[in-house]
């Protein structure tokens, strides 16, 4: 069986296992390999990747305590330590579904079952190694990142009629698409449909539509990928991802719900889940949802602070609004929760002024006064001992914090320094949308304006049950809003001066006025907000049965 | 019985094999090991050895399949299908059996063209074929013969033997065996019914996939044949 092929080879063997290890070193011994080192677990093998470029890595996904198999693998190719031309060899005795599903998402070379012999084990290698010399070109173009030298050889191959021609077609569409070469992507994706629905094509062309905007065509596609193959999992986070930008979050929780019942192992797909549950106010989805993110990131690549500040921080807002039975519970898990950042991350003063700051909110949503004074003053006396420039996730919690405990003029001044600083910040200016009247990041513009347009067309059609709704939903995004909530106040008070005697309604409508109360006298929207409010107070609340 | 005796039978199950399968490997591990790079002594040894290497083998086979079966009962068993190539399919099971076809001096061929690839679950269709395999080379004489191709638009792999054929009964009704179950003919009975659910998982355009025994061809004994869409 000797060869020499592997003689060149560098080869590492991860198993938490002394005894696998050592057979395993044995049998690629035999196979005519001489360069083989071993790691007993995840954080041992990233350190001997750090300092060699291994050609072949077999690992078992069991590690033991820390990182399993599909966390390195994870790991590794998010950092590139892993290369394109490089074979990754899952091992597995694993029969658990769960576990086979969640190793199929990041895709290595090969996986061998256990137990395998010699023979089988030399030609997965034989196999693994004849393809990636085939595609060499390909591969070191890809560890490269030139994609376009990667297309041309892909062209290449397949000119040449090449045994691995259909991987060249999927993988120069795929990307085609990162390139945003879109056009040219989705035509190959719909004629690798055409012919025979393979799930690459379907997802691809799903992708593609989706980002060209055509979201009701996206969602065909996806949803005949996710029929054809139930375990497409991609296909329901691209589902997801087409609603929420719908604006039909619901929808999104659902596609979300169904991929994390079927592979729940991904902290990734847990925590997009948990973001969309909080928003459709389905809170004990949204705190399982995190509580998992949570755990499931610990050894991964995506361990950190924010994902235990985010349970946190959804525990605080749900005991805001939480029925009185369920407070005092809540109240402790978010204090258990808090403890637990602090006492992890010690270390980090930015994250030990968040979590006080979200205690400070947890204080004041049980209205204890005394303690959240207490708590504002501890974080404010932190806040002037050091000058240095603060996070501005650390800012975002301070002015979150101000407004709920209705410091006004102290959460302006801090939305003032944010928006000044971070505006062009995509993702933070999406977050101070979330505390101003009017939208920074140009997104926000758009979509309120476009909610706008679409309510108001409702509300002049005389539909005022669907405006009422695109105007609350769009509230959810930006309840500070003034046009916004003058318009959904004006479309309640025109059912409630009907003959519709709605409790609902007419709550709704107080709130709206609560949040534009302090409209200034040379506000422009000043008028319409005065005219509303009389017509409002000469209606009589609806009497409670 | 009450609720706290209840317990998740696919769990015991799926665990226990999960623990079987390693002290498996273990076992075959240390076989390994024992012998080195030694050649057996004589020809009972290595006979032995086969024979160890085969039983071990089968049991595996056979926990993979409980496995399945219990799965499918159950509509758990999800379906994994990929674009593969057959070739290697139907190499790899020759590969996992060489010991076995060396010790009993049968000469395996596979008839199939290399970059012949299709759609399929791997892992069930490996243990389909690689059951179908054990089978052959417990009734050849001494050839076994796989070969895959398209026929009208549908992958057919077929497993082929020179020895006596199937029985009569089981020609006309493959899965049949299973309304009762047979504990001489048990075994192939059991791979035949897994054969078939798992072929019929198999679905494109209103297609099924389905298994065919037959008599006869090339090498005049029988013919398993798998098609799956």
């Amino acid at each position: 069986m000797l060869t020499d092929q592997y003689q060149q080879k560098r080869f590492l063997v991860v198993d938490d296992f002394e005894n696998f290890r050592n057979s395993l070193k044995k049998m690629l011994f035999d196979l005519g390999g001489q360069y083989v080192d071993t790691a007993a677990n995840g954080n041992q093998a990233l350190k001997r990747c750090e300092q060699v470029a291994y050609d072949i890595l077999l690992v078992d996904y069991n590690l033991g305590d820390g990182k399993n198999g599909q966390q390195l693998l994870e790991q590794l190719r998010l950092t590139k330590l892993l290369k394109h031309t490089s074979i990754f060899i899952m091992v597995t005795a694993e029969v658990d579904k769960e576990v086979v599903i969640s190793t199929m998402e990041y895709q290595p070379e090969a996986y061998l079952a256990k137990p395998f012999t010699l023979g089988v084990l030399k030609h997965r290698l034989d196999k693994a190694l004849r393809r990636n010399e085939s595609l060499h070109d390909i591969l070191s173009a890809l560890n490269e990142d030139n994609y376009a030298s990667a297309i041309a050889h892909c062209d290449e191959l397949m000119r040449n009629g090449s045994r691995y021609s259909s991987w060249c077609l999927k993988t120069k569409a795929d990307l085609l698409y990162q390139l945003e070469h879109l056009d040219e992507a989705k035509s190959i994706y719909q004629q690798a449909a055409r012919e025979r629905q393979p799930d690459w094509a379907l997802l691809g062309l799903g992708k593609t539509l989706a980002k060209q905007k055509y979201y009701p065509e996206a969602l065909r596609t996806l949803t005949t990928l996710v029929q054809n193959n139930p375990v497409a999992l991609e296909g329901y986070d691209w589902i997801a991802k087409i609603h929420q930008e719908m604006d039909d979050y619901v929808s999104a929780q659902k596609a979300l719900a169904k991929a994390v019942s079927i592979s729940p192992r991904s902290p990734l797909r847990q925590q997009a889940l948990a973001e969309v549950c909080w928003r459709n106010n389905d809170w004990d989805m949204a705190i399982e949802a995190y509580g998992r993110t949570v755990d499931l990131s610990r050894h991964s690549i995506h361990y950190g602070p924010n994902n235990s500040l985010d349970l946190a921080r959804c525990l605080t807002s749900y005991v805001a609004v939480a029925d009185e039975e369920n407070i005092e519970r809540l109240k402790q898990d978010s204090l258990h929760a808090i403890s637990k950042i602090t006492k992890e991350f010690k270390g980090n003063s930015e994250v030990r002024m968040q979590s006080k700051l979200i205690e400070t909110r947890l204080y004041a949503a049980v209205r204890d006064e005394k303690k959240t004074k207490e708590m504002i003053n501890t974080v404010e006396a932190m806040c002037d001992k050091s000058d240095a420039r603060r996070a501005p996730e650390t800012l975002l919690e301070l002015a979150r914090t101000y407004t709920f405990i209705d410091d006004k003029e102290k959460a302006e001044e801090v939305i003032a320094r944010l928006t000044e600083e971070y505006a062009h910040d995509p993702l933070i200016a999406k977050q101070i949308d979330t505390l101003v009247e009017t939208p920074v990041s140009q997104e926000g513009k758009d979509k309120v304006a476009q909610f706008n347009k679409i309510g108001i067309q409702h509300y002049k059609n005389d539909e005022f049950i669907v405006a009422i709704k695109k105007f609350s939903t769009a509230l959810q995004l930006y309840p500070k809003n003034i046009v916004l909530n003058l318009n959904l106040a004006q479309a309640l008070l025109s059912q409630l001066t009907g003959n519709t005697n709605n409790q609902e309604y007419w709550d709704r409508c107080q709130l709206c006025f609560m949040q534009v109360e302090h409209i200034s006298e040379t506000h422009e929207q000043y008028g319409r907000y005065i005219q509303a409010k009389k017509i409002h107070d000469s209606l009589k609340q609806p009497s409670l049965n | 019985m009450t609720d706290e005796n209840h317990i998740d039978f696919s769990l015991v199950l799926a665990s226990s094999i999960h623990d079987m399968k390693n002290s498996l490997s273990m076992l075959l591990h240390s076989l390994d090991q024992m012998y080195g790079n030694k050649k057996p002594k004589n020809e009972d040894e290595a006979n032995g050895l086969a024979v160890l290497h085969y039983e071990a083998s089968r049991v595996n086979n056979d926990l993979i399949q409980l496995l399945g079966l219990y799965r499918l009962q159950k509509n758990q068993l999800p379906l994994f299908t990929d674009e593969h190539f057959v070739y290697d399919l139907l190499e790899e099971q020759v590969v996992k059996n060489n010991v076995l076809l060396t010790s009993r001096d049968i000469t395996a061929t596979i008839d199939c063209d290399d970059a012949f690839s299709w759609y399929f679950d791997h892992d069930l269709l490996a243990g389909v074929i690689n059951n179908m395999l054990v089978n052959a080379i417990r009734y050849t004489k001494n050839q076994v013969k796989l070969s895959a191709a398209m026929e009208n638009d549908h992958l057919v792999i077929k497993v082929a033997d020179n020895g006596t054929g199937y029985p009569e009964l089981m020609l006309k009704d493959p899965m049949g065996h299973m309304k009762g179950i047979d504990f001489h003919s048990g075994s192939t009975s059991l791979g035949l019914y897994f054969a078939g659910e798992a072929a019929k998982l198999h679905k494109r355009d209103g297609f099924h996939g389905n298994i065919h025994l037959e008599n006869g061809g090339e090498l005049k004994g029988g013919i398993f044949q798998i098609t799956i869409p």
